[in-house]
């Protein structure tokens, strides 16, 4: 009789059972090949954990192993219920019992076949030390070190022989786990027992082997297949060579390594097949050798079982290993032969585990949110995930083989970049990206590497995963629609979801015709003597829009977002302006913190859309764009990028310190292209007169003549003096004076006038200063005019063309165009960012609170309930500017406010507001005498002016901000700020400037820090942002990160996210079209989650959003307590519940024992904080009676009580009553009353 | 003092050893004859504000001694029966104080020349001086009631429960110290020399909190070995690696460390 032949397999195994005894990925694997060929049963072991799995559903029977999610291991069970179902065979996969001496003795004891090596097989070439002896007899080379076993002292001696580095291993050891590498004598102990230990814990066997530790080498093995005639089949070698801590991450096959000959191969897979040979060897077996530059290969392991990376092998031969495995298992002759089957593609695998690369391949479980597989041409994908499977932590962490062939390398190298570009598996991190890396390295990709190839490349770790960014906007969109509110525009729950809507933003955009679009600025460009020149000569008056910076600032608290900036910015740009004021003061910090907007991106993109009109920011002296002085070497940081990106740079100091300026005036007048425009702080008040003004100025064209090494004449040409009149307070009649005086004093001296609205005087204070000979002006949009930026530029236009007879020449139909649209998108910023207060308030010229700060201030008085309070505020406002004098710009004018409101409401704690006109009576009092002539009851009195101020009112008073520029203030002032201690104040004041004693920040140091955090390399804008906002830049890079740019979202989403069934569509950056429907809200769960589920571009996506607090206080399905609720009896740590000494209906009183915790020997009486009737109990235990325990976590809700609502009456009794209708005691039977 | 169920009020008497070196006056020790059990005996005086922190009170006999989860404690005349009050501080205010507890006993039992380890989380454990075969000494039960964390401190010092007497799956045999010394030993005799060592050792280690871990560590039982850890029907098997800092026990199992609050264990 002749051998069995396929055929003769494929009949017998018809309709009969083959088991697979694994899960996951080879379970699945080998089912498939089960059903394809021999019309089998493919049964598959199942835990309770895997009942479900996605590998389940290619098995048509499942063989249930129960809730222990380890009994894949337990060799007994599964033999005795595959017996019960009748299977013939079983397949061990790999991994778990594969490589279990006992499997296939058992198997055979049971009458089934073990679809795999034989026990003594495997005993010989399975456990390393004995397959090195067959080697060496055979003459196969093994990599040098001990034959067998050894102990420490062998070791030693060994180690004098070969020398070092050597490696212990575990002698039943495989997968890379238990290789300890010794480089030096003083390590051999420790890791012996290392190795030994975790070989005992791994393997349940203690013993280790030594080798040689051969530096530089590649992993290569050998596939063989033999059957039980004596035919044997060895395959092309795989190169296993990427690996990381010995475990194989990526599969090649053939090596693409050069030096990979011919002869070597055939070597290789001459040693393989003798080696099978001389042990009778028949099923898969891959012999596996480390191979060294030079080309010299040493054998470490055969492995006697089905390989993670047998795939890429039939890949490249178009076979199936699996289906030959089992037919040699049951005696068919091997079809394979060396004349007859030939290799015909390259293949590699990639390991898509679920393991985050970046955090140390640290595994990952849970819910799987999206899953796209790869396919198309040369694509094989062997997995174990889908979308919403629940990733099991019990297991390791290999969701997927993904395999492509080709003719070629880089065809093959080709293809699984595209693949891996189209596998998309969300809610979990996966090594997906990092190969993306290691393909694009080009050591990898010319076969130029080792062993240690990822250990000695960490730059492949450094990579953004980020899904892509319509899926993220699409979340960002789910969570503003479920919340009904932008958490992100940081402005509370303005609306909720039901809130009636103000409903999409489809803005009308006139055309601009391609004349205008053509006509070029009037301004010089790229040379500031020659632009300055051109105003000084030109007779007209100039204009700047500040729309997009400080009109919205102070309007919309600066919310004014880039994506409306893109519409309106075109129009404006081809208005004439002299420039449009974009950037700096708050709307820098805001940007980043509210809109999720880089600063310096936003300014870029202006230059792009409105290229032709200079873009403006300002800058408040030290503290450039933050609130509190920076050192000098990162002033000029954030100064060199200021100059990239704006074309004219406002600068001005609250104390008109103009030394504070310095740094930003050197970096500023070293660009010949960007002009420079210190600004004169404005107030209108006693002493700050025209006199004193020009003194500052003087001061100003000082330092300018100083950095620039010109006269102070040539300096007042070369720069733009702004008058910065903050709180709109200065009359017009004081902006005559002054700039007539300026222009008599400085002719050549350009002069830039801002102003607010805020006393309703705009248009004549503008026309005044106009009419005296100031340049230009800063005006905005009529559409966005409202109390308190800067006034309209139509009005303005026509009083000064109309009532003064000035010449203007702004395109005035463009303005029109730029109003219309604003006019479309103000709506939506009046109704969730507008002021708390509005109108004019004319009463700023005593108050003085500048712009914005008008309303917000004062709507910081109502919401802490001092609005009654509120006049007494202003009235110290008044008071104190004339004690304490500066100019109420930032941070002026949040100090002045802050003092205002902490004497007001101190005075009004102390004594009520008796008190608080006291106090008033005092400050009066104080502003109009001098303190010589204080009475001896004054003399007092005034220590409590400011007693209640805050350290930045001292820091202000000792100097630390810089010079006041009216000189200290009178002493009482420090006695009053400072107490006891005043007079060591008044000795520590400084009029330096605060740069004088700030050291230089460490930028080296500063940037690892931003990079640990980002774990990247921020980029040069994030760097700058991080140094002046840490915490609001991050939150901005982190917020990009998970969402992408909001900008590309229409202002309604923004403000209001969408209905259900709602239309959005949108562009994500890279300019990709997407369409997204929101198709339901579901309730909030009882842990406060909604679930929104939505259509992006056809696929459905859900998305959950925490939108309240947990109702239920439920964790993971356990209910928590409320601490707060006294009726709320919760387990005081984790632990066991071992006795449960009420029921429900039970009373207890305060201090009563309920139940009792035990962890680890200490036993935690709980006791009732409160009288009650137990009204649940949740969890409940009775050790002695059946001695189970029940394990609770920390703060879980075990006994809730409820009040008791009575008490018995009858003086010795006293029990609570239960039950509401009781007429009488349960207790002592007395009636209750 | 009011009557109490637990035991004869009449027969306690306090006990105040000599201050110490630094004239610190040293825990007051409570002696009574027989009480239904020295814990009881514990909370009774605590509520009488007679039980400071580091006070203890010693027992003659319990006639319902118990062990953890209400076992009974094989509770004859001879022994050492007592409850000691412990700071609620670090690092006894959460899991470690099992541990802490054993260790600051053992330790005593060190000193005075006992080879006692600890078997965690705090079982005494002497070693037979040929063999090392190690045998249950002692045990010590916590007890949180109302913000008070008394130890039930239970050592064989006359006699051990018979092999037959303890619980069925006893990790090990019993023994006492009246095993291995000729003189008899007199139980409140070695209590006013163990609260002696254990208070000192707290208080004059100012980095007990920080240390306690790693001289626990040095006294675990079977730390290295291959131990099984049993609770109800699971059984973990794994190399005894050390303790976390939680006080619960570590063990290496499957490639893998993982710490362990409950169970009982034995060696592999």
């Amino acid at each position: 009789m002749g051998n069995k032949t396929f055929a003769e397999v494929q009949d017998f195994l018809q309709g009969k059972v083959i088991l697979v005894a694994n899960r996951g990925i080879p379970a699945r694997r080998i089912c498939r090949s089960i059903r394809e060929r021999f019309d089998a049963v493919a049964a598959m072991t199942a835990a309770d954990v895997d009942k479900t799995a996605p590998a389940a559903s290619t098995a048509q029977e499942l063989l249930l192993l129960g809730p222990e999610p380890r009994s894949y291991l337990d060799i007994d069970k599964i033999i005795t219920k595959a017996r019960q179902r009748g299977v013939v065979g079983i397949h061990p996969g790999w991994g778990f019992a594969s490589e279990d001496t006992r499997f296939p003795q058992r198997c055979k004891e049971a009458g089934i076949t073990f679809i795999g090596a034989t026990a003594e097989a495997m005993n010989l070439l399975g456990n390393k030390v004995q397959a090195r002896e067959v080697a060496r007899r055979l003459g196969i080379p093994v990599v040098p070190g001990s034959g067998g076993a050894v102990d420490i002292a062998g070791t030693r001696q060994l180690i004098d022989e070969i020398g070092l580095p050597v490696m212990l291993k575990a002698e039943g050891g495989g997968g890379g786990r238990g290789i300890f590498t010794i480089y030096n004598q003083a390590e051999l102990e420790d890791a012996f027992f290392k190795a030994s230990t975790m070989a005992q814990a791994s393997f349940g066997n203690p013993h280790l082997f030594l080798e040689k530790f051969l530096d530089n080498v590649r992993h290569i093995e050998i596939q063989i297949i033999a059957d039980m005639y004596g035919n044997v089949f060895a395959f092309d070698e795989r190169d296993c060579t990427v690996q990381r801590n010995h475990q194989k991450l990526i599969e090649i096959t053939p090596s693409h390594w050069p030096g990979m000959t011919q002869n070597l191969r055939e070597r290789l897979k001459d040693y393989a097949r003798r080696l099978i040979r001389a042990v009778g060897y028949h099923s898969l077996a891959t012999v596996e050798f480390l191979i060294t530059p030079d080309g010299s290969p040493y054998l470490i392991e055969v492995n006697t079982r089905l390989q993670v990376e047998h795939g890429i092998t039939e890949c490249r031969y178009g076979i199936d290993l699996v289906e030959e495995q089992i037919a040699v298992a049951f005696g068919a002759e091997l079809r394979y032969r060396e004349e007859s089957l030939r290799a015909s593609y390259c293949s590699m695998q990639v390991r898509i585990n679920c393991e985050n690369p970046q955090n140390n391949f640290e595994p990952n479980s849970g819910l799987i949110t999206r899953y796209v597989s790869p396919g198309g041409p040369g694509v094989r994908l062997d997995s174990n995930i889908s979308a919403g499977y629940e990733f099991p932590a019990n297991y390791d962490s290999a969701g997927a083989l993904l395999i492509t062939y080709a003719h070629d390398w880089e065809k093959t190298l080709g293809i699984m970049d595209r693949a891996l570009s189209e596998y998309i598996i969300g809610g979990i991190k996966t090594t997906i990206p990092f190969f993306r890396q290691v393909l694009k390295n080009s050591f990898f990709r010319k076969g130029d590497i080792n062993t240690y190839f990822i250990a000695n490349h960490p730059e492949l770790m450094l990579y953004t995963d980020l899904a892509p960014e319509g899926e993220r906007l699409a979340r960002l969109v789910a969570e503003i629609s479920v919340k009904g509110y932008n958490p992100y525009v940081q402005l509370g729950a303005y609306r909720s979801a039901t809130t009636p809507a103000l409903g999409p933003f489809e803005p009308v955009l006139p055309p601009i015709s391609s004349s205008v679009q053509r006509k070029p600025s009037p301004y010089p460009q790229g040379d500031r003597l020659a632009t300055l020149d051109f105003i000084r000569d030109s007779g007209w008056i100039h204009f700047s829009d500040t729309t997009p910076r400080d009109f919205t600032q102070s309007n919309s608290g600066n919310r004014f977002r880039l994506a409306e900036d893109r519409l309106l910015g075109p129009y404006l740009d081809n208005v004439g302006y002299f420039s449009i004021e974009n950037g700096g003061g708050a709307h820098f910090h805001v940007a980043m913190m509210a809109n999720m907007t880089y600063p310096f991106s936003e300014a870029n993109e202006w230059n792009n859309f409105a290229p032709k009109t200079f873009k403006q920011l300002l800058v408040r002296s030290t503290n450039v764009l933050g609130y509190t002085p920076q050192p000098r070497n990162l002033m000029h940081k954030t100064g060199e990028m200021i100059c990239d990106c704006y074309q004219v740079v406002r600068c001005f100091d609250f104390l008109n310190h103009i030394e504070n300026m310095r740094p930003i005036a050197e970096v500023v007048l070293s660009r010949k292209d960007v002009i420079f425009q210190p600004a004169l702080s404005m107030s209108w008040a006693k002493g700050f007169d025209v006199s004193h003004y020009l003194d500052v100025i003087e001061a100003i064209l000082r330092m300018i003549s100083d950095i620039m090494g010109v006269t102070s004449k040539t300096a007042s040409r070369s720069i733009i003096l702004g008058l910065k009149d903050m709180g709109g307070v200065c009359p017009p009649r004081f902006m005559t004076e002054l700039v007539e005086a300026l222009r008599k004093r400085w002719p050549e001296l350009v002069l830039h006038y801002h102003r607010h609205y805020t006393d309703g005087l705009f248009v004549p204070a503008c026309g005044a200063a106009a009419k005296a000979g100031a340049h230009i002006l800063d005006v905005g949009l009529g559409a966005a005019v409202r109390s308190y930026g800067q006034g309209d530029v139509l009005s303005t236009m026509a009083y000064l063309e109309d009532e003064l007879g000035l010449t203007c020449c702004l395109n005035k139909n463009a303005i029109r165009d730029a109003n219309f649209v604003c006019k479309q998108l103000m709506p939506y910023y009046d109704r969730y960012c507008s002021p708390y207060f509005q109108g004019i308030d004319y009463d700023v010229t005593l108050h003085g609170m500048p712009g914005g700060a008008t309303s917000s201030s004062q709507e910081g008085a109502m919401k802490q309930g001092y609005i009654h309070l509120l006049p007494y505020m202003l009235k110290f406002l008044e008071g104190t500017r004339r004690i304490v004098r500066y100019h109420d710009v930032t941070p002026g004018s949040q100090i002045t406010w802050n003092t205002a409101f902490l004497a007001v409401t101190g005075a009004w704690k102390r004594g009520g507001e008796e008190e608080v006109r006291y106090l008033l009576e005092v400050l009066n009092e104080a502003t109009s005498t001098p303190q010589t002539e204080f009475s001896s009851e004054m003399r007092k009195a005034c220590l409590t002016v400011y007693q209640d101020c805050n350290d930045a009112f001292r820091n202000l008073l000792l100097g630390k901000f810089g010079k006041l520029p009216l000189g200290f203030p009178a002493d009482w002032v420090y006695e009053s700020a400072f107490g006891a201690e005043w007079k060591m104040a008044v000795a520590k004041r400084t009029e330096a400037s605060p740069l004088e004693t700030l050291p230089n920040i460490n930028m080296d140091l500063e940037e690892q820090i931003c990079t640990d955090i980002l774990k990247r390399k921020p980029n040069a804008e994030e760097f700058i942002l991080y140094l002046n906002h840490p915490a609001d830049a991050l939150k901005a890079i982190q917020f990009k990160a998970q969402y992408g740019d909001p900008n590309n979202l229409p202002l309604h989403v923004w403000f209001e996210g969408l209905k259900i069934g709602q239309d959005l569509y949108f562009n994500e950056t890279k300019g990709k079209p997407h369409h997204l429907v929101l198709l339901s809200i579901s309730r909030p769960s009882e842990m406060g989650v909604s679930v929104c589920r939505y259509v992006l571009d056809s696929e459905i996506m859900s998305y959950e959003v925490k939108v309240s607090q947990p109702t239920g206080f439920r964790v993971k399905g356990v209910a928590m307590a409320d601490p707060a609720n006294r009726y709320h009896i919760a387990a005081p740590s984790n632990g066991d519940l071992w006795v449960m000494y009420v029921h429900p209906g039970d009373i207890v009183k305060a201090g009563e024992e309920v139940f009792n915790i035990s962890i680890m020997k200490q036993e935690k009486a709980v006791l009732a904080s409160v009288d009650g009737i137990v009204k649940r109990v949740l969890r409940t235990a009775d050790f002695k009676e059946n001695k189970q325990r029940v394990s609770v976590c920390e703060g879980e809700l075990i006994v809730e009580l409820a009040p008791v609502p009575r008490l018995c009456s009858h003086p010795s009794c006293g029990q609570p009553i239960p039950l509401d209708n009781a007429a009488f005691c349960p207790y002592c039977g007395s009636r209750v009353e | 003092m009011s009557s109490c169920q637990c035991f004869d009020e009449c027969r306690i008497i306090p006990w105040v050893d000599s201050p110490d070196v630094n004239n610190n006056p040293l825990p007051v020790i409570w002696f009574t004859g027989q009480a239904t059990s020295a814990l009881d005996a514990g909370f009774w005086l605590q509520k009488r504000d007679r039980l400071a922190v580091w006070d203890s009170v010693i027992v003659a006999a319990q006639t319902a001694g118990r062990g953890q989860l209400r076992r009974t404690w094989f509770s004859p005349p001879g022994n050492i029966y007592a409850a000691l009050r412990l700071p609620l501080i670090p690092p006894f205010d959460g899991s470690a104080a099992s541990v802490a507890t054993g260790l600051l006993l053992a330790s005593a039992l060190h000193e005075l020349g006992w080879p006692v380890l600890l078997k965690w989380p705090n079982d005494l454990v002497l070693l037979s001086r040929q063999e090392g075969i190690p045998h249950k000494l002692g045990g010590i039960l916590l007890e949180e009631r109302g913000g008070v964390l008394l130890a039930g401190i239970g050592i064989n010092v006359a006699s051990a429960p018979s092999i037959c007497v303890l619980r069925k799956n006893a990790a090990m045999a019993a023994a006492s110290l009246a095993d291995f010394v000729k003189q008899p030993l007199l139980a409140e005799k070695l209590w006013q020399q163990l609260v002696k060592h254990v208070y000192l050792a707290y208080a004059q280690d100012s980095a007990f909190i920080r240390r306690w871990q790693s001289r626990a560590e040095q006294l675990l039982l079977w730390r290295g070995s291959n131990v099984e850890l049993s609770e109800d029907r699971h059984t973990t098997r794994g190399k005894l690696a050390g303790l976390s800092p939680t006080g619960g026990i570590c063990l290496f199992t499957d490639g893998k460390m993982t710490e362990f609050l409950s169970g009982t264990l034995r060696r592999a």
